[in-house]
């Protein structure tokens, strides 16, 4: 692992040229937009994680870790994944999850945009681990960030990480505000290997948030990671998924780690049941990067070939890889 | 002499290198014993949680972080011994929910009948605790409790 950090750290620092942007498929390039990648900084992560993160190098390269991470998270590395990989943009996302990942803020993530606000969009979040006590003060912050702070396009919520059920009325302002602002919401669905997560239902099944998507249709759902379970390597919530994204205009998903090694089992039968379920219109792409170097490319490499063995035609991938995130967004279309 | 100085080296460059981990964290072991109060008519089994009522400093401090749960049995009593990082957090929460349905799940989009509730108590330098938690309120998460408004 860590000579793979190593060269690849050295790969990005000195080589040459990127490649073209965007994927060739059936001999034309269609333009990339990864919409789920994280920033963030080493001393803003709980021990667990620090734990979790260390448990990837061998005894006694521990040390490096926080250096590493803090190198991944930089604004240098993403820029520099993203063009390894020939995505021509990404969405950035705050987080607020003390319990399990940390905390990457909606300023960080608005100044890290900054560095490259053609490529780069952020997504706001906000605090929930203590909303009887300054709900209301962290829902005028949301409102005000979402405003004011340069290149905020969307927001982003992880019920499971922030401890918080889907079917909690208390936090119904944070969609109300989001869409009367026109900001769509990515939210975290279905569980995940990190420690503190929650994994019971009614914090990762998408059904518990279906008054919600109800209740504000003006409101954009993006249900992330589309119900895959990267714990136990499951599809867990994929049928919820998509009855929800066919049955509501305001309700869409996001396939984040479905590239990843971890779902080699699973992403063939993935794209084959969008496909079947007629929800390709309702994918928008994203990696849930940067992991580790060269993971935003593994991802898409991984998840563009699984589409062609599912046979989706150019259109659709188009769709899925861009097309679908600028319509969403409101956005133009992104061309390579 | 040489092969001395060079294996000295390696071995203390290794112990420096291992010793660059955090530090394992000072462990407690406490006996609890959860009392549930019904709301009148509810049966079902108990299914307890156990968490530091505040965890970390600074800006990662945050209520309620998870320390063990015990699965839903049957009774209204329940002692339960667990090791966990004291010096880490302040206080434990101790939440209960009834399973009336014995689904396992804490209440479905459709069937909103389990009722939780959660109690809060310091554990200075206590090995063992008692506390009384009443379970009055269908659906809601520890959150929902604590920390309250004041």
């Amino acid at each position: 692992m860590v000579a793979a950090v190593l060269a690849a750290a050295l790969l990005t620092a000195c080589g040459g040229e990127p490649p073209e942007p965007g994927v060739l498929v059936n001999g034309e390039r269609l333009a990339v937009v990864d919409m789920h990648l994280h920033t963030g900084a080493w001393d803003d992560m709980p021990p667990d994680f620090h734990s979790r993160l260390r448990e990837s190098v061998p005894t006694g390269f521990k040390w490096t870790m926080p250096f590493m991470s803090d190198w991944m998270l930089s604004t240098s590395s993403i820029l520099g994944q993203l063009d390894d990989a020939g995505i021509s943009a990404a969405g950035m996302f705050a987080v607020y999850s003390p319990h399990t990942t940390g905390i990457a803020t909606n300023e960080l993530v608005s100044e890290f945009c900054a560095t490259s606000p053609q490529r780069l969009y952020g997504f706001a979040s906000l605090r929930m681990d203590q909303w009887n006590v300054n709900g209301d003060e962290w829902l005028k912050k949301f409102e005000s960030d979402l405003q004011n702070l340069p290149h905020m396009i969307g927001v982003k919520l992880a019920h499971a990480h922030q401890q918080v059920r889907f079917d909690d009325e208390r936090f119904d302002g944070m969609y109300e505000i989001a869409g009367r602002l026109g900001k769509p919401i990515y939210l975290h669905t279905s569980g995940s290997p990190n420690p503190g997560i929650r994994i019971e239902p009614p914090y990762n099944d998408p059904y518990y948030l279906e008054d919600a998507i109800k209740k504000y249709p003006d409101t954009i759902f993006i249900l992330g990671h589309a119900g895959w379970d990267s714990l136990n390597k499951e599809l867990t919530y994929l049928d919820a998924v998509i009855d929800l994204v066919m049955r509501y205009d305001n309700a869409y998903f996001e396939p984040g780690a479905l590239g990843a090694e971890r779902a080699d089992e699973k992403i063939d039968e993935f794209v084959q049941r969008v496909k079947a379920g007629g929800a390709i219109p309702k994918m928008i792409y994203g990696s849930d990067g940067a992991q580790f170097p060269g993971y935003v490319k593994r991802h898409l490499e991984a998840f563009v070939a699984a589409m062609q063995r599912a046979n989706y035609t150019t259109e659709e991938m188009r769709m899925v890889l861009s097309d679908n995130f600028s319509r969403v967004f409101k956005l133009p279309k992104f061309e390579v | 002499m040489r092969k001395i100085i060079n294996t000295m080296t390696l071995g203390l460059a290794a112990l420096l290198l291992a010793g660059c981990g955090e530090p394992p964290p000072d462990m407690r072991t406490i006996e609890l014993t959860t009392n549930v109060i019904r709301p009148p008519g509810v049966e079902g089994p108990v299914e307890v949680r156990v968490f530091h009522a505040w965890f970390l400093e600074g800006n990662l401090r945050h209520p309620l972080h998870l320390i063990e749960i015990f699965p839903a049995r049957d009774g209204d009593s329940f002692t339960d011994t667990f090791e966990y990082r004291h010096e880490m957090g302040d206080d434990l929460a101790v939440f209960a929910w009834i399973d009336t349905d014995g689904d396992g799940i804490h209440c479905t989009p459709t069937v909103r009948d389990d009722p939780s509730g959660l109690t809060v108590v310091e554990d200075g330098d206590a090995t063992k605790l008692e506390v009384t938690v009443n379970v009055t309120e269908p659906c809601r998460a520890p959150n929902w409790f604590y920390p309250t408004a004041s």
